[in-house]
Formats: C-alpha cells, structure tokens, sequence
C-alpha cells in the first residue's frame, strides 16, 4: 500500500513537472533524461538481467537515429514510419549480430561489441550516399501522432515520459516472467542453467534483441528532438556513458539504470563550471562506483550478488 | 615496385602497433585480462616523460629517456593494477572491464587536464639516419622499432623458459590454483607480470614519441585498439603472435588504403577482430581458449 | 520500498536544483546563468543587469576545439572592449557570456537552448563548426535569436527563410576556386593529390578544390578522406599518394594533423609541393619548423596585410592579450563588429539587432567590408595567398 502511495506521489510529480518548471532549458534536460533513461534501461537489460556486456551500445542507439532520421527526411515518410522502422531495423540488426557473437564469452563478447559500436560509427560516417557522412543530417520533422506535432518541448516531455513508464512496466512484467527468471538463471550460473534445460543461447538472443530495439526507440526519439544527427555522437566514449549510467544507478534493478541515467544527464548540466573536469568526475565516480558499491546505488545490499 | 613499397611501408606502420601489443598479450596471456586501459597508461606515460625529459633536463639522451619511460610506465601500471584489477579477483569479469573503463577515463582527462586536450608536439632525438633506397624512404626509427619487438620477444622467450620467475608466471597463467600449492604466491606474479607489461608500453611510448614527434590523450585509446587488433590477430596470450599481427595489420591498412580507400583504414582493424573472434579465437598463432557456456 | 523514497527523493531534489537554476526571477537570471555558462569577464554581482547589454559567444571553449573556442572568445573581447570605451550604446556597456559546446552537437543544442532561454541575451555569435551551429539553428530560429557564425562553412547553413541566421564567412566554394586558381594556373600544378579530413569542412573544402582544380584543366590523382578526431599515422594514405607520382599534394586538414601529414609526407620521401587552406594560417602550423618551410596556403586573414584595419587590429590585439592576433580571432572579431554595429543601429532588442544587421551594405571590419546577401552570408571577403619562408607566411603575389 505504502508502494502505491509513492508510485502515486512520484508519477503527480512528473506530470506537473513542466506545468510548474517552464524554463525551456530545463525542460530540455528533463526529455533527454527520459531518452537516455530508455537508452540506459535498454543497455540494462543486457548487462544487468543477463551479465552479458556490452560496450559499443552506442552504435545501435545510432542505428535507430539515423533509421528514424533517413525515413522521414529523405525518405519522406511521417514521424510514426520512422520511429516504428528504426525500432525494427535496430532490433534486427542486433538480432542478427547476436546470432553468432553470443557464443563468445566475457571479454571476448566485449571485445566483439566493442569492435561492433565502432564499425557502425565508420559506417555512419562513411556510407555517404545514405548517410549524408559527416554533414549528418539536418532538419529532421518533430515528432508527430496523427493528431498532434510534438512541436514544444512540454509535449515531448510527456510524450517521452509516457513511453518511458510504458517500457518500464513491460520490462518490469518482463523480468518477473518465465522468460525474466530464465534469464536470471543464466546470469547466475550459465552451466547449471544449461544443466536444467535452459537454452541459454535462444535467451540471450531475446535479451539482445530486445535490448537493440529499445536502443533503436531511443535513437528515434533522440534524432527528432535534436532535429540533427551525425556520426560524432555515436561513439565508444558514448557507448561509455550509457554503460556509466547503468553502474552508477544499479545494474540489477529496474530503475537504477533511469536513475543513473538522469543524474548523469543532468548533474553535468547544474555544474557547467566543472564542465572542464565532468568526464574525469565521471571515471572516478565509476571506479569508485564498483569499488565501494559496486550493485550501484539502488542494488541490493549484497555483495555476493557480484561475486562468482 | 609500388607493391613492394607498400609492403615495406606497412611493415614500417605495424611495427608500431607490435610493440604496444607485446604488453597488451603478455597482460591477457597471464592473467586472462583485457587490460583496456593499457593505451592510456601508454599516452599517460608519454606526456610524464616529455615533461621530465624535455622540461625537467633539457637533451637526455635518448637511452635514458627510454629507460626513464619504461619506469613510469611500469609504475603507472602497477597502480592502475591496485585499482582496477586487484580489488575485483573474485567479481565477476564485467566489473574488472567496467573498471578498467573507468581508469582510461580518468588518464585521458588527467591528461587533457595538465596538459592540454590538443595535439603536443616535441622533438627526441634517437640519433639514427633514414634508410632510403630504390626510391623508397624508411626513417630510422621505424627499424629500430621493428628491431626492438624482436629483441624484446627473444628476451621474453629467455626469460619465460629459462628463469624461475618466468615459470612461475607461467605456471600461474596455466592453473592459479595448483601453482599457488607449489607455493607461487600469485598476487606477486600478477603484479609482476602487470609492471612488465606496463614497461612494454613504456619503451613503446618514447620510441613511438621519437618517431611522430606528436601526442594527445585520446592517442592511447585509439593505438590500444590497434593493438588489441593486432593482438587478437596473431593469438592472445602469444607474444611472437603480437608481432606477426602487428605487421599483417600494418600490411592491410596500407594496401586497404591504397586499393580500397584511405578513409577505411582505421575499420580495418576492428573488422580483424569481428572476424576472428567469429572465425578462429585463437587468432593465427594462439593458445586455445576456453570456452564456457 | 525503500528504493521508491530514494528516487522520488531523487528526483524531486534534482527538480527542485534545476529550478533553482535556471531563469525563476528576473535578476536572479543574470547571475546564475551566466555563472553556469562558464563565463569570465565581468560578473553579474556589481553591475545590475539593466545597466548593462549581454551578447553571447558560444563555442568550443574545452575538449578538442578549445583553442578555436579561446580564439572566438579572444576575438570578441577585443570588439566589445573596444565599442565599450568609445561609449558602448548610448553610455550602456556590452558585456559577454560564454557558452561551451564541446564542438558536440547534442551540447551546442544545449547551450541555443540555454542561451535563447535567457531574455538578456540579445545575439549569439557562434558556432565554430557547421555541425554545431546546424544543432543551434532551429533553436535561434523558434527563439527569434539572431545568431552570426564567423566560421562555420557548410553552404546548407544559411537559406533565405531562416531570417535570425548570419554567417560572416566565406563559403568553401569561393576559399576551393581561390585555391585551384592558386594551384592550377598560378604553380602551374598538373598532377594533384588530394587528402582532406572526413568533416563537412573537409569534405565541402575538398570538393570545391578539386571541382575547380579539375574545371583549371589539373588531373587529381587521389581525392581521400581520412577518419576526423586525432589521428598519429598517415603512413597508409601517403604510400597511396606516393604511389601516383603527384606534383602536388593538396590537404583539406586542420594544421595538427597537416603538421603531421606533411613531415611523414617528406619523411617518405615524397617529392611534392603541399598546399592547404585557411586553418594552416597560425601560429600552431608554423611552430612545427623545418616541417612546413614551402607549404602553401591561403587566408582570410594576413597580419602584414598593408591595410590600416588590419594594422590596428594586430596592434591592439598585441596589446591586449600579448600574442600575435590569427585568422581565427580575426573572423570572430568582425562577427562580433557586425552584431555591436546591429546594436548601435537598432537599438538593445534581439529584432532591433538582427534587422539593421540584415541591412549592413559595406561595413567595414578587419576581413573585408561585410555585404549581407539574401541567405545572409557575407561573401565579401578577399583571400591572401601566402607561402612558409623562414618560418613565416609571406604573400604570394
């Protein structure tokens, strides 16, 4: 009961947030926190649910951007094509890309997705005749619904909050399902798992695909507010940031990478004088992070969680 | 001819990329980690030694200057051990990465920080001529370069084989477990084997430093790449394998310039390592790896 | 449970820090933003915000392009400083807030945004790179901002509809004809390579080079690009360029890599003339020595210009920062001129501003005598063609 009360308070809040707040700077900061929120939630589901890393995570984050971007700037459609296309084609691309990376290990899978964010970015930047290479793409439409141009940052605000509440509540069932168990069986001991029957590998194909498609939902959302993209954004320091944010949150939880995601969106925003030493803040903060808390800071009080 | 040009020039290129992986292998081949941060220790080590070398004294010469790198380096890398690794031996594999994520991005932006995020350019003079015949130009250093890994390799064969230390670090690399019962305290070989490496990025950065003339934060991260490249080519674990990757991914990225196009010759490198963590982990000369599920 | 206080606590408390942040009174406004822009100069403490007229420079003032965003600032300080002591606006000073894009564009949204937010800024000049100010645009558009880039040279930046846009720069066409002329039918150079770096800059840059080198009757022999952000080793691109035998090697890069390219070029043994464009005319390309000596290249700007503008410009710049005035100072400053004559000519307001500066027919600043045509560019500039002798540029008649 208490629970609900809370969920009540906190989600009043965040409606009135914009009523109250008009500083359109400030609303800014709050859509881009919803964005990297699902970015981060995205990247959660790999590195948290199922202890599969991945450190080019940007570069399906780029996928869905630059999808979403081509499809209703070149490509002339309406926002909704775009935004559907780039979760599909994103989800797709890292459906593909698992198929034969994920029989790798630890390391060896970070190493593969690393190479992998770094590859999309070349060819973000060099395949020109579709990506426009390096001048990006300017003038990208708002997004719209049939009805209504998301035209302010107010509507955007709701309209990125709402998809955001709509995804955590799906992971949210997601994680307590049978699929969600099995995937936390896999995190916990991959050979027992196997053991009892799991097929690992089809699962970790869903948790990748998934978590691709979410990414390329982030991208859209991102390319239509920024209405210009280009390659330079979509790089292994970003792909950096986003895994950043799941750490420093809690990497096991469902909300720990939202709210990493907000505080390392927004922070930086307040201390624009400390903007000289915000990446050096944020390693210390990561190393420190893993070294003192490592379940992040709203992960379970157990340190054996981590540990083999 | 222009082919042999471009073969010679890419063995000049790779020479380069070996001598940073040789301590990027060494790290992985013992202790099974992927040491990220190691181009930053590389970077990191460089700008210390161009502030001692040329602030601090004036013309060293250039032996001193190289010794002096290799300590900073194996210094560094012995803290970065402490921090990032030591911490984490019973965690889980991710958070040692994670953290050693998070210590590039403190070197780089310590980096950019003291000195500056732009480009750094300062001479060190090693002393020896260019080489140049048949119409082809080879400065000296390239050689020296490409004489150091080898030298190193055999000094590294020498010293794994024939010294007591170097077994017990490959005993430790083989099975922690039973070399800590014949009484290998592995702590101390971990430590070791980190310094050494380190070191290995120390001699890289003031030969590297004397050939470019040129250094920057970010320069560590993308040369670990190519390193990591290079090492993943010729077998991880495999020091003869860091050099033979080094010089095939040299080879490539000067023929994929020059028959394909200049601006791919970076994607070379990471398509190397996609295709053979998918085609052959083990790389063209490695150990095999094992797999869990 | 726990873990809901600890977000709604979160949340509300970094609501709460934002709103206490950002514009909530009108003299609270002056002050926190402009400290949270980073700026230096004057603070908001003494003076109260009525006295005082606020202009915004927006730039990359950390990360890679620092020295280009200290360069704008440099440049801007020396306009405004000048136009305070002749009087400012009817006695009313100027004073400047900073913003730092990082040269990223999702930060140079931020900081449009930022900017456009504050009432007090009147006019934005900035950004430095084309990517940057097309994140700004639609910011400084929907805000009625009238912002001026003294660099960015992308031609999609400015159109006839987006009536808040300036540039006071030429465009990559008119600097890549200066250039082929210069090459093809002033060197007398038939075989041309071309290397450029993978930016828009580069790519616009090379492009109009090479399309008027070719029109010149040249052949290009290799037209590349190489990856952007720092690159140490250009052995691979150079074997290429060696291998066609050019008598030229054409190099659309900014001066850091250029430095490199042209000492590994010659490490090589590649027996070539090097030209490049505007961004090798400073100090930081001349400091690599022996390297550059014969290189060729154009500008916007040549201190020794026999032209009294320039020579006061360079003297008092001298006098003000205690270093030699470069090309990149120089496009600021003017940028900066072009918005204070705006101001002097239609009053303290952001329409005021952007209206007479639409009008300025032959305004005279450091770089030329600004003309604004229909898209706003101001096309007025001339190029100086000089040359690396003795470690330093000369003309080249």
């Amino acid at each position: 009961m208490r629970k609900k009360i809370w969920l009540v308070v906190a989600l009043v809040l965040l409606a009135l947030f914009p009523v109250v707040v008009t500083d359109l700077y400030i609303q800014r900061i709050a859509v881009v926190s919803c964005i990297f929120a699902i970015l981060a939630s995205s990247l959660g589901i790999l590195v948290g649910q199922v202890r599969l890393v991945s450190a080019g995570h940007a570069g399906f984050f780029g996928i869905g951007a630059y999808t979403s971007a081509l499809l209703t700037t070149k490509g002339e459609m309406p926002f909704l094509v775009g935004f559907i296309g780039a979760i599909v084609l994103t989800a797709l691309v890292g459906f593909l890309f698992s198929l034969p990376v994920l029989r790798l290990k630890g390391h060896y899978l970070a190493m593969a997705t690393l190479a992998f964010g770094i590859i999309t970015q070349m060819v973000l930047l060099n395949w020109e005749s579709l990506t426009n290479g390096p001048n990006g793409i300017p003038g990208i439409p708002y997004a719209a619904l049939f009805f209504l141009d998301l035209d302010t940052d107010r509507k955007m605000y709701y309209f990125t909050l709402i998809l955001l509440l709509l995804i955590l509540w799906g992971l949210h069932r997601l994680y307590q399902s049978p699929v969600g168990r099995a995937f936390h069986l896999i995190r916990e001991d991959a050979v027992a798992a196997a053991a009892l029957g799991v097929h690992t590998v089809r699962f970790k194909v869903i948790a990748f695909t998934l978590s691709a498609g979410l990414a390329g939902l982030a991208g859209s959302l991102f390319a239509h507010y920024m209405s210009f993209i280009n390659f330079d954004t979509f790089s292994p320091l970003e792909s950096f940031m986003i895994l950043s944010m799941v750490v420093v949150g809690g990497m096991q939880t469902l909300l720990g990478p939202v709210l990493g995601a907000v505080l390392l969106t927004s922070i930086p925003e307040m201390l624009r004088e400390l903007s000289d030493y915000r990446m050096l803040i944020y390693g210390v903060v990561l190393v420190l992070v893993l070294l003192f808390r490592p379940q992040g800071i709203l992960g379970k009080n157990t340190r054996k969680q981590l540990s083999k | 001819m222009v082919i042999i040009e471009q073969l010679i020039n890419g063995l000049a290129l790779g020479g380069v990329y070996a001598l940073i992986a040789l301590g990027f292998t060494l790290i992985f081949g013992v202790l099974r980690l992927f040491h990220i941060s190691h181009g930053d220790v590389f970077m990191f080590s460089g700008y210390v030694m161009v502030s001692i070398a040329i602030f601090g004294f004036g013309n060293l010469p250039f032996w001193i200057v190289l010794i002096l790198a290799m300590a900073i380096a194996a210094l560094l890398g012995a803290g970065v051990e402490r921090i990032a690794f030591l911490p984490y031996r019973k965690s889980e594999e991710i958070i040692p990465l994670i953290s050693g994520i998070g210590v590039s991005l403190i070197l780089q932006n310590l980096a950019m920080l003291i000195w500056g995020p732009g480009q750094f350019n300062y001479k060190l003079d090693v002393g020896i001529r260019d080489l140049s015949f048949a119409g082809i130009q080879i400065t000296g250093i390239r050689v020296v370069i490409l004489l150091t890994c080898v030298v190193i390799v055999l000094l590294f064969n020498y010293w794994l084989f024939r010294t007591r230390t170097g077994r017990a670090v490959r005993a430790t690399a083989s099975d922690p477990q039973t070399a800590s019962m014949m009484g290998i305290r592995p702590e101390w070989i971990i430590l070791i084997t980190f310094t050494v490496g380190s070191s290995l990025a120390g001699a890289a950065t003031a030969l590297v430093g004397a050939l470019y003339g040129a250094i920057y934060p970010s320069l560590g991260f993308s040369m670990g790449l190519k390193a990591f490249a290079a090492s993943i080519l010729g077998g991880l674990g495999s020091m003869t394998g860091a050099i033979v990757g080094g010089l095939l991914l040299g080879i490539l990225e000067v023929l994929t310039a020059s028959y394909i196009n200049v601006a791919l010759q970076d994607a070379v490198a990471m398509a190397i390592v996609i295709g053979v963590l998918l085609l052959r982990p083990n790389g063209i000369l490695g150990k095999s790896v094992e797999e869990k599920l | 449970m726990k873990k809901f206080k600890i977000i709604a606590l979160a949340l509300l408390s970094v609501m709460l820090l934002l709103a206490g942040c950002g514009t909530s009174s009108g003299s609270e406004s002056g002050g926190t933003s402009t400290g949270s822009a980073g700026s230096t100069g004057s603070e908001s403490g003494g003076a109260s915000p009525s006295k005082e007229l606020t202009i915004a420079v927006a730039g990359p003032m950390t990360g890679d392009g620092a020295e280009y965003g200290k360069a704008f600032k440099e440049g801007a300080e020396l306009a405004v400083s000048k136009f305070n002591a002749q009087g400012g606006y009817n006695g009313q000073k100027v004073k400047i807030i900073y913003g730092d894009d990082k040269n990223d564009p999702k930060e140079a949204a931020n900081v449009a945004q930022k900017l456009a937010s504050n009432p007090e800024v009147l006019a934005v000049i900035g950004h430095w790179s084309s990517s940057a100010t097309f994140a700004g645009i639609p910011i400084y558009e929907r805000n009625k901002v009238p912002m001026i880039t003294p660099t960015a040279s992308h031609p999609d930046l400015t159109k006839e509809e987006t009536k808040w846009i300036f540039r006071s720069s030429t465009t990559q066409d008119m600097e890549g004809k200066n250039l082929a002329d210069f090459a093809v039918n002033k060197l007398q150079k038939k075989r041309i390579a071309v290397l450029y770096i993978n930016t828009d800059w580069g790519k616009s840059n090379a492009s109009a080079f090479k399309k008027y080198a070719e029109e010149f009757g040249a052949e290009i022999t290799v037209y590349d690009s190489y990856p952007p952000g720092q690159n140490i080793d250009y052995t691979s691109a150079l074997t290429k360029v060696k291998g066609t035998n050019p008598d030229l090697l054409y190099l659309g890069s900014l001066y850091n890599e250029g430095t490199l390219i042209i000492k590994q070029a010659k490490e090589m043994g590649l027996e070539a003339d090097f030209m490049g464009a505007s961004p090798f005319a400073s100090d930081g390309f001349l400091a690599a020595g022996e390297a550059v000596e014969g290189v060729y290249l154009d500008s916007l700007f040549y201190p020794e210009a026999d032209n009294e503008r320039v020579k006061t410009f360079v003297a008092e710049f001298q006098e003000m920062f205690g270093h030699e005035a470069g090309y990149f100072n120089a496009l600021a400053h003017d940028a900066t001129l072009a918005v204070l004559e705006g101001l002097k000519q239609g009053g303290p307001t952001r329409q005021g501003i952007r209206d007479a500066m639409e009008k300025l027919k032959g305004f005279p600043v450091v770089t030329g005598e600004i003309i604004f045509d229909e898209k706003r560019d101001d096309v007025n500039k001339p190029y100086y063609n000089l040359k690396v002798e003795n470690g330093k540029f000369v003309l080249v008649k």
